[in-house]
């Protein structure tokens, strides 16, 4: 069960910090994504597509850091909770967009199948999480 | 789960939070793609660069807000002609080709031409086109 633990981390950790650095390619982009939905004035947008990359990239390496993994892993549930909920929200609207899950390269217009990618996750690190924390005790 | 416990990821996660701040800022200072700050109200439009503007395809339409001439000599292809100078009679061009939902790129001639932040900025407000960037760089910066 460890092997499956260390495997499940390392792809948790892998898709936080890809998506991030992504992102990081053209903040200009992602900002015009986040904005698609239509949830936040521009200057939260822009806010949004230069900090939200670095939160990913930092709970991505969070998760490796005894120290701060319990954060990290809070960080990764609320952020994957929050996108669930935007990419609900953009669907129960009938919006058109990019998901801009990873920045907009490629196709990324399924809004479905970003929420069951990103459900996946959340059950992924809610299995770590709890691994952790019996650990910690 | 002990009260203690949950307490500390938080704090844990806050930590993570505001050291994110820092690099946060460095982006949006420095890096040559980042946001706009005032563009989408009334403002400058977002520049993207031309990878990116390939990452969007098929679904951009590219508008040429060059002069008549530079359009003939060599354009992107595909593009529409939007001249500033002709926007009444060169409208329905582009809302031809505009299917409402697309990313809409526009560009000039060069880095620092502005009639692409001016044809964006009216296709904006008054033809109502939400998703709409510029080329940075300009239809020269997309030559090799």
């Amino acid at each position: 069960m460890k092997w499956f633990t260390l495997i499940v981390r390392v792809v948790l950790s892998l898709a936080f910090l890809v998506a991030g650095f992504l992102k990081l390619r053209d903040p200009s982009l992602f900002a015009v994504q986040v904005h698609d939905f239509r949830l936040t004035p521009w200057w939260l947008s822009a806010g949004i597509a230069v900090y939200v990359p670095w939160l990913e990239i930092f709970a991505g390496l969070g998760v490796w850091i005894k120290r701060v993994a319990g954060g990290a892993w809070f960080l990764y549930m609320a952020m994957l909770t929050g996108f669930i909920a935007v990419l609900i929200s953009a669907i129960s609207r009938g919006l058109d967009v990019d998901c801009g899950c990873f920045g907009g390269g490629g196709d990324e217009s399924d809004l479905g199948m970003g929420i069951i990618r990103n459900l996946l996750l959340l059950a992924g690190v809610a299995w770590c999480w709890m691994k952790d924390s019996r650990y910690a005790r | 789960m002990k009260r203690s416990v949950i307490t500390r990821w938080i704090l844990q996660a806050l930590v993570l939070a505001v050291i994110a701040v820092l690099p946060a800022v460095g982006v949006a200072l420095l890096h040559p793609n980042a946001p706009e700050w005032k563009s989408g109200g009334g403002g400058g439009i977002t520049e993207v660069s031309m990878e990116s503007a390939r990452d969007l395809l098929p679904d951009v339409v590219w508008v040429d807000a060059r002069s008549r001439e530079e359009f003939d000599a060599a354009h992107i292809a595909g593009a529409v002609w939007l001249y500033e100078g002709e926007w009444d009679s060169l409208l329905d061009d582009f809302l031809d080709e505009w299917d409402g939902r697309q990313v809409v790129v526009a560009y000039c001639g060069a880095g620092d031409c502005k009639a692409s932040q001016s044809v964006a900025k009216r296709l904006k407000q008054e033809v109502g086109v939400e998703k709409i960037v510029v080329l940075r760089g300009g239809w020269d910066g997309s030559q090799p």
